[in-house]
Parts: C-alpha cells; structure tokens; sequence
C-alpha cells in the first residue's frame, strides 16, 4: 500500500469512522484560510484578532461535531459549507457588537465601526446585492463562485474539489456560474 | 450575450484586469451595462479577498501529472507555487503553476523556457527538474528550497553589512553568468527572488518573466525599481540591463532603499534624468570602492555599464582580498550551518537527530497537570494539581508529593523548584484579588513570604541562583510593562534589570556562574493572541551588575525559550521551523569568550510547537527536559452486560503494539475481531498507513492483512456472514484511482472490487442479518439495498423524508434500520436525533440540539436496545442505551473522549470491542552535544 496525499475528504472519512485525530487535523487545515477570510468579513469593533480567533475556532468545532450527519459530496462543498456557518456566526456576532455602547463620538470621515473591510473597499450595498445573489444560485454554482472569488481557488484546484475532468472544464462551468450571478445581481439592483 | 461580456467573464475566471470602461463602452444597452458592472464588483471582491488570503495556506492537495501537490506555498505575479512531493524521484519539490490566460502565449513561452532552463546546472541557480503543460495547465517544478528572500532578510536586519552584500551580489553575478551562458536573460533580478537557504547558499529562482535571448522583446516586464533606463523607455532587456539589476540589488542590500525610487513610472524616469544619478552610490556610505563599482553597474547608459555579470563578478571579487576577510561573522556562521545542515538530511534518514549522541531521548510517561520548572538535577518537577493544590512529582520513583494544600478562593500559580529540590517558589493570587510571592518546605511544608500581598502587580517567579539566595522575577503590573528584578531571598530587597511590553512573561534564565540573564525582548511584530502565552522575539543578555542589556541575537526577531547549558557558553533556543509551518527548530548558539554568538547549530528540525511548551529547560547534567503531548487512539475489549449497561475488564485488543487501533469489527461467529491499526505518514500531509488487523479473540493471535489498495478509508470493516471476508472502503492503486468498496479475503489479504463509483463518502453500510442484501447510504438518494444474488438495487429509505442521513444500522431480526439523521434550523445550526425506521414508518427515539449531537453506535444483540453517544461540547461523550420504541435513554459505562464514537458488540451480546482515545504527556529528555 503506497501513501497519497490525504484529501479533506479523506479526513472525514476517517473522521466519521472515529479517528480524533483527523477531527483535529481538518480544523487544523481549515482554520488558517478562514480566519484571514473572517478579517474580511468582520468590522473592526468586532475584529480584535482574539475574537476572530475565537469565533471560527468555535465555528469549525461545532461544524466538524456534525460531520457524521451533514452531506458533504466534495472539497468545494465543504468549504462552501464552512464558510456559511462561519458566515452565520459573523452576524450573530455583528449583532452582538451592535448592541454594545459605542464608545465616544465618531469623527464622520471614519467608517462606522460596524463596516467591514470588504464593504469598506466595494460599498455595502454591492456586497449585500453579491451575497444576495450568490444566496439565490444553484448550489454547484454557488460553491464553484465561493471557492474561486473567495478562497482564490486555480482552475486546476477547482477541478479537484468539484470532480471536474480538467482545469479547463472547471473553468467553463465557473463563467457560467459568473454569468448567473452577474445576471442575478443585475436583477436585485432593478428590482 | 455579446464578446465583451464574455471577455470579461474570461477576465475575471482568469484573475486577470481587463479595462473595464472600455468593455462598458461596448455593451449595447444601459440593461448590459448593469450586467457588466455586477461582474465587475464581483471582481472587486475576488481581489479584496484574495488580499485578505494572499498568505492563506491553500491545502487542498490535488494531483497535478506526476506530482502529488502538498501545500500552497506563495502567489508570483504569473502563478502561484506549491510545495509537491515527486513520488518517482522520492522528493520534495516545488511547482510553479502558471495561471491560465486566454492567449495561453506565456504558458507555451514559461514551458519552453522552463525546459532551457533545466539544462543550467549552478549551485547559485535554482535546478529546475523539468516544465510542462498537463490538462491545460503550464507548469514548471524544481527543488524545493527552504529559507526566506533577499527582501525579507534584507529589511528584518534593516540591511546587510557591506561583506556580506558583496559576497550574496557575487553568488548572484555567478549565477546570471551561467544563465547568459544557456542564452537566457532573466528579466526580473531582484531581492523578492533570491532565497537565502537555511545551508547558507544564495539561489536566484523565479524566472517568471524570464526569456530566450534570442526572441524578440517585449513590453515593459519586470518590477520598476531594478529597471535599467533603456527598459522604461521601451528598450529591450539584455545582459547590461541585468547588470543594472545587480547594481540595484547591491544598493538595496547595502541600504535598505532603492537608488531610483518613485510611485510612477514617470517618477522613476524623471530620477534617472536627474544630475543626482551620475553618483547614485554617493548616497552610501561606503568605501569609494565599492562606490564606484555601484555607480559603474547603474550607469544610466547601458555601454558605460559592466558588459557583462562576469565582469561585475570579478570586480567585487577583486575587492575582497584576503580570504580571512571575507569571513565575517555571516560566513563563519554560513559554514557551520552548511555543516550542520548537511549532517541534518543524512540522519534524518536514520529517524536521528542532529549533533545527538547514539543514546536518543529517553521518555517517561507523566500524569497530565499543570507542570512547572524543575530542579537543577531536572528530578524534581513541581506541578498544580487538579484541584489546586501544589505538589513535586519525583521522577526517578514516579511519585508526587503535595507541598501546599489547597486554600479557599485562592489561586496557585507559576511553581518553580529550587536548584537543590528543597523549596518550591510560586504565585498565591489571593481573595482580595492581591498576590504573594511564597517559598514553601517541599518536604516539611512550612511557607514564607518572599514577596508580601501586593495589588500594584503579580509577581511571577522566572529562575533562582545556583546557591538559592535569590531569585529572578517577573513583577506583572495590570497594564503597562513586566519588570524583571532579583530578589534576595534573605533580605526581600530587589533589583530591577530590565523590562519588556505588557503579555506574557518570557523565559529568562540565570547564566551558571549567575553574571548574565538571557530573556527575549518581545519582538513589535507579536501575534496579538499569541504573546498572551508565549514570547518571541530577540534573544538579549543582560548583565545583572545594571550595565544595560545587550543584543545576542538580531537576526530573526522570531526567537523563544533560551536556556544555558551548564558549561556557560551556549545557549539552547526556539526559531520558527524553516520548512515546517507551526513548528520550530532547536539551536544551539555558541559563544565566544565576550559572550558574542560566535556560531550557530541546528539542534533538533522541526521540533513541534512552542506554544505548549510549559517547561522547556536544560539540567545540570547537560540534558533537554521537555513536555511533549501524544494522542493515542487505542481499541479495548470489555464484558459489557446490555441490561444494565455495565463494562467490565476492558484490555488493550493489541498488547503487542499499545495505542493508533481504531474501528473495531466482530465476526458473525464471535471468534475474531477486525480492525485497522494505523502508522503516520512519512511525509507531512500524507494518509496515515492503515492496516487491516485481524485479530483471533481466543488465541489472541494478531495478523495483519496488506490488501493491494492505495489507500483505506478507515470505515469499520462489515464482515460477510460466512465471515471469510471483510468489506473496507478505500481506493485502489490502479490508474483511475477507483474510490468505493472493495471486498477482503481475511485469509490471503487479497481485494477486490465490491460495489465501486457512484458512491462520494459513504456514512455507514452494513450486510442484512440474512446475508443476502449489502445496504449503504449513497449520500444522494438514501440508503440504497444490494441483492448481492441479482444485483438489483432498490432505495430501502429515501434521503429526501429526513433531511440530511448518516449511520444507520440493521436491526438484529432485520425488520428495521436506526439511524441518525439532522434537520437544518431556521436560526442556523443542527438538530440531530436519533429515529427506528420499520414497515415504512419512522420514529424519532432520541434528539440533541446544537452545540450537543448525537451519533448512533448500533443495536443490542438481543434487538432491545439502540446504543448511541451523546455529543457534549464538554466533559466527554457518554454512551447511551435506548428502547426501538422510544422512551427515557439510560446511560451505559461507557464514556468516549472524542466523538464519534464507532463500537462493536459480540454475537453473543456479552462483550464490547470499543475505540479510545488517550491523550498521554510525556517528559522527554534529550542529551545535548557538548561543544
């Protein structure tokens, strides 16, 4: 029997069948990406790096505890589903901060404390209308969308994680996926 | 839709910035142009992301040809670089993977190129092993060198001293020298492209814009700042203009700045027209010299350059006379690490370790506490019990002794041994939320005060003297900075010598002759989480007659836990692995008679993680004491009785080989038990070995099956009801890779395929009780059963009823199936429960909700009850027995650390074959090499 290289998938494998260690060893491989995605995601009055820290440790935790029940069919899928719990938790988080006092008053031209980065650079509002859209897509679309715009994923990689024959066939089936969402997105600014 | 929303489309799938007034320009109508300006924000946020996970460690291994691709290392400007295992020649390698642009020009050029650069073999070059296009994809892969750019080191040490800069623009000048020679030019000499390896060699590499000297120019390619005049004016890149690079390189190294800096082209140019520029170099302070070559190789016009990188080469050879000026400090240092280095790979073969005698680590298992620093002997370790109380673990007798009891609402903290094992020094956080410095008796328990209640700060004890007269503390005040002091254990009075930013409190230890204080000087770039429980940043010595504290070691600002060794002279310390993420590497920095670092030996590569490193100290004897945690996952075999739930005698289902057992399996006829026994991986990143175990439950005898397959999933092995066979998951080593079940013969090992494809992960499958049918959960429509006779399949439970489904198990009669399934919230998260599906009908018998979960384990043999363990967030995972029917669950013996938990039960019902998982610390201690 020869080694190969060990696949996320894999690891859940071994996780459902009982192995601890590969429990550890996919939050271990997860948590570095997602953090430096929820930096992105959180505002600063809740983005202490603690707190980031904090909330995708726990996220990851309590995602993989369910691994024995959830549907998991590929890497872009459980990246994709990591990612909306994580998501999950940022708001209920921006919530949470929302409803602490605000300490002193707040010079107009900084950000409300409760922007993010990422809505600072592309509008609030272009942000929610691309998390709205990608909400509405069918899920391989959403998936290959999430996997490559956010987690920067090649075209070789994509076809790995969604079983795609070639770097090229991933690569076909994500513009298509860029045409709907863009389409999407189109309809929820006309709407 | 029309060609310009396709190239954009293209444009964004591509990471690629197209001009996007201009395809907004071409859409027809306003409707298109709002279309395009969604994909545009789209593409905004796909670059705001991947700003925010440029340095993500991208894992997701994928095969790529040969090569089995690792880790995601760095992204260049045309593709991004992996670190990939090459399982023909048996190596680590890394692969440049080209980013796929629509022309595909670069990919055929970077292919070409990668395979002219194959044939220049220099030690100052990257080798490059081989390029190539597979599926569409351009790649080149070459060695794989560990150590940090030109750049990095350059700006931590915040430039090099003059030798060593020439010696490094030298290696780079040799190195263009056997480039120009293949008839390449590099186009892109920089700081970011040199690697400074952790041997000490200097390797040009990326030769990303790289190109034929023979094909015809380009446009402006390569990064401003080390481009030759001509360049931005649109001229093409030749040996002189690569000299220029040189030139540029040699004005950084020297100065940490670039002679023709601007935010523009357009600036840049203009400094170039500059009078300024006839003397770049007068910006230096350096020899003239060296001056004057720096000038002659940034020349604004390419004829009054150095012709040639050779050239260049031999001049600053000329200035380094004697070789005994070259060795500096560096090269001095450079040399030993090539040594040590070199003798790492050799032994590391052998599972040694560097500079370690034959005798390797001896390793005593310790009970699990709080563990602080032990006595001079390294015997006495002084620890926090459970409950609070302060007591000394003996390690030669394996026996703890408790030194202070507990106290109401008091808190112990940070014990410390001292050298002669009498006394043991520690922290009282005290209920008026003030703290006391106490010594306590070890052997007649009688305290004293050595530092009264005091609420300004928390006094932690760091080390004491070799007589034990005095002790050096951290004072840790609620804001503001730690101060280190001595205090004299006679009279109380104290003597601050130094102070580092709020946090945690860092190693500092006390020389043998008790003149110095090695301690680190927290480095400003400090994780924000991580510097609350462990410091990094340069080692410094502080003389304790108050004369100021001095820098030992500056050139990583990454260092942590320095101790002496006995003899005085060197220090035993953590640096960031150079090849391994999270881990670290053990020096040893040898000091002159001054006490300056006069070289440096790789200790012990990839050590693990600092961050648990509670004690992490030397003994008189010239011994390495440290902690280390192992997780052992170990199957036990125990009488269970089903009426009442109890377990009784448990024993270890392999005595021979202790611990990595999971997913035990018992046979139709009770006489043996299945179950893998796995091995790590040789390399990190790689699948742990499993072996297919089978074990004789009355001989007792063990034996191993090697099924020809590549890889085993780990899934609980169903046996067939003859019981001749065992039914695993895994993949097979043919080239398709064919994931699914594969069939065992548990006499010969041999495998065969069962029911293969169409199948993503399965949860669970299991035999009928007849033998008849196999059912599995395909993950798609539900559990799906198999006539093995005719091969039908037929959808026994359909996935849709239920949500989403995971184990399940046949009841022993047959006439129904428990399994566990999950229903999505509306607030978000999980509810999982437990439900008996029977004559089409389901009931729910258990539930949890989130964060708690539930995982099913099996039947009863007698079919009364459903076993199953409840997930808790904390405090273990008890098993449970419940009725078929439903009705009140009853907890078992059984408790499992970590979920899930996968058990088997005889046919008999009588007895247990169940997973554990133990975590096991263990003191390590590690001889030292003497000088």
């Amino acid at each position: 029997m020869g080694y190969d290289a060990e696949t996320s998938i894999d690891l859940i494998h071994r996780a459902r069948a009982g192995d601890a260690t590969a429990l550890n060893a996919l939050i271990e491989r997860y948590r570095p990406r997602l953090v430096r995605w929820a930096a992105g995601r959180l505002p600063p009055s809740a983005r202490g790096m603690a707190e980031t820290q904090d909330i995708v440790q726990e996220t990851l935790a309590n995602a993989f505890k369910k691994i024995g029940t959830i549907e998991i069919r590929g890497e872009g899928a459980l990246q994709a589903y990591l990612r909306q719990v994580l998501l999950n938790a940022i708001r209920m988080e921006i919530r949470r901060v929302s409803r602490r006092p605000v300490a002193g008053e707040l010079e107009s031209a900084i950000p409300s404390p409760e922007t993010s980065p990422l809505e600072a650079a592309i509008g609030t509002e272009a942000l929610e209308r691309y998390d709205r859209a990608l909400a509405a897509l069918a899920e391989e679309d959403r998936q290959l969308i999430i996997a490559h715009v956010e987690f920067s994923f090649t075209h070789q990689e994509l076809a790995a994680a969604f079983n795609k024959p070639s770097a090229n066939a991933a690569r076909m089936a994500l513009q298509r996926a860029l045409g709907r969402l863009a389409a999407e997105m189109k309809r929820l600014q006309t709407v | 839709m029309n060609d310009a929303f396709d190239r954009a489309l293209a444009a964004i799938s591509d990471r690629n910035d197209p001009d996007w007034n201009l395809l907004e320009a071409q859409m027809p109508s306003e409707d298109d142009r709002l279309l395009l300006r969604s994909l545009r924000d789209v593409a905004r946020i796909g670059r705001e992301y991947s700003e925010h996970t440029a340095r993500a460690e991208r894992t997701a291994p994928f095969t790529w040809g040969p090569l089995h691709v690792l880790q995601w290392i760095a992204r260049g400007a045309h593709g991004d670089v992996y670190r990939a295992w090459d399982p023909r020649l048996e190596r680590e390698v890394a692969l440049k993977l080209l980013r796929t642009t629509s022309a595909g020009e670069r990919e055929v050029t970077a292919v070409a190129e990668g395979r002219l650069l194959a044939r220049v073999h220099h030690p100052n070059v990257v080798s490059v092993y081989g390029a190539d296009r597979i599926d569409g994809q351009a790649g080149v892969w070459m060695e794989f060198l560990a150590g940090r750019t030109l750049r990095e080191e350059v700006e931590a040490r915040g430039g090099l001293p003059p030798s060593e800069a020439i010696a490094c623009a030298i290696d780079v000048c040799s190195a263009l020298t056997a480039v120009h020679g293949a008839r390449l030019i590099h186009r892109d000499v920089k700081a970011q492209n040199i690697i400074r390896t952790a041997d000490g060699r200097t390797v040009l590499m990326d030769f990303g814009a790289g190109e034929d000297a023979r094909t015809r120019p380009r446009g402006i390619e390569g990064t401003p700042v080390y481009l030759a005049p001509e360049l931005l004016f649109g001229g093409a890149a030749s040996r002189a203009s690569e000299v220029y690079a040189v030139g540029v390189l040699l004005f950084f190294m020297l100065s940490c700045r670039y002679p023709a800096a601007g935010a523009t082209i357009d600036e840049i140019k203009r400094v170039h027209e500059s009078r300024a520029w006839l003397e770049p170099a007068a910006a230096l302070r350096t020899t003239p010299a060296l001056s004057a070559i720096i000038n002659r190789a940034l020349a604004r016009r390419s004829e009054d350059r150095f012709p040639t990188a050779e050239a260049l080469g031999a001049a600053l050879q000329a200035l380094v006379q004697a070789p005994a000026k070259r060795r500096s400090r560096f090269a001095a240092a450079a040399s030993v690490l090539t040594f040590t280095v070199g003798a790492f790979v050799a032994l590391a073969a052998a599972d040694a370790h560097v500079g370690m005698p034959s005798n390797g680590p001896r390793r005593i298992t310790m009970p699990r506490t709080d563990w602080g620093l032990p006595s001079r002997d390294g015997r006495r370790y002084p620890y926090i019990g459970e409950d609070g109380h302060i007591g000394y673990w003996q390690v030669n007798t394996d026996t703890a002794h408790v030194v202070a009891p507990i106290k109401p609402n008091t808190a112990f903290r940070f014990p410390i041994m001292s050298p002669d094992g009498a006394l043991v020094a520690y922290t009282a956080a005290l209920p008026d939320g003030s703290f006391a410095l106490r010594a306590t008796d070890a052997v007649r328990g009688e305290s004293r005060q050595l530092i009264l209640p005091e609420t300004a700060y928390e006094p932690i004890a760091a080390d004491w003297s070799a007589d034990g007269s005095e002790l050096l503390c951290w004072l840790r005040p609620k804001a503001g900075k730690l101060e280190l002091v001595l205090l004299s254990v006679e009279t109380g009075e104290m003597r601050p010598l130094y102070s580092v930013p709020p946090g945690a409190p860092p190693h500092a230890v006390l020389s043998p002759d008790g003149r110095f204080i090695v301690t680190v000087e927290p480095s400003q770039y400090e994780d924000p989480v991580w510097h609350e429980y462990a410091r990094h940043g340069h080692l410094v010595l502080v003389p304790i007659d108050g004369s100021g504290p001095r820098l030992l070691l500056g050139d990583s600002g990454d260092d942590a836990f320095p101790s002496w060794l006995p003899d005085g002279h060197a220090i035993l310390f953590l640096r960031p692995s150079a090849s391994v993420k999270n881990s670290h590497d053990a020096w040893i920095a040898r000091l002159d008679t001054d006490l300056r670092v006069e070289q440096m030996q790789l200790f012990q590569a990839n050590a693990g993680s600092e961050m648990y490193r509670s004690a992490y100290t030397v003994s008189a004897a010239g011994d390495l004491q440290e902690f280390s945690d192992t997780r052992l996952q170990e199957v036990y075999v125990a009488d269970f009785d089903a009426e009442t739930g109890r377990v009784a005698n448990p024993a270890r289902i392999d005595p021979q080989r202790i611990g990595n057992h999971v997913a035990p399996a018992w046979s139709p006829d009770g006489g043996s038990i299945a179950f893998f026994s796995t091995t790590p991986a040789e390399y990190s990143g790689g699948n742990p070995l499993k072996t297919l175990t089978i074990k004789d439950v009355d001989t007792g005898r063990i034996r191993q099956l090697h099924p020809r397959l590549a890889f085993l999933g780990g899934y609980t092995p169903q046996w067939t009801r003859d019981g001749r066979a065992v039914v695993v998951w895994g993949r097979d080593n043919t080239d398709e890779m064919r994931t699914g079940y594969y069939i065992v013969d548990v006499l010969t090992g041999e495998a065969r395929p069962f029911l293969v494809g169409g199948i993503e992960a399965p949860a669970r499958s299991q035999f009928s009780p007849d033998g008849r049918h196999f059912l599995f959960n395909d993950n798609v429509t539900g559990i799906v059963s198999l006539d093995l006779a005719t091969g039908e399949r037929q959808l026994v439970l359909p996935i849709g009823t239920l949500g989403g489904v995971g184990r399940f198990a046949i009841s022993p009669d047959g006439s129904a199936i428990a399994l566990q399934a999950a229903r999505k919230l509306v607030e978000g998260g999980w509810d999982s429960f437990l439900a008996v599906f029977r004559n089409g009908a389901t009931r729910v018998i258990a539930h949890a909700t989130a964060p708690d979960g539930l995982d099913l384990a099996g039947w009863t043999t007698d079919g009364r009850y459903v076993l199953y363990a409840m997930g808790r967030s904390s405090g273990g995972n008890p098993v449970f027995e419940v009725s078929p029917e439903g009705g009140p669950s009853r907890p078992t013996d059984l408790l499992q650390e970590f979920r899930p938990t996968v058990m088997s039960l005889s046919p008999d019902g009588r007895r247990v074959a169940y997973p554990e998982s133990v975590l096991r610390t263990e003191l390590r201690i590690i001889p030292l090499p003497r000088d």
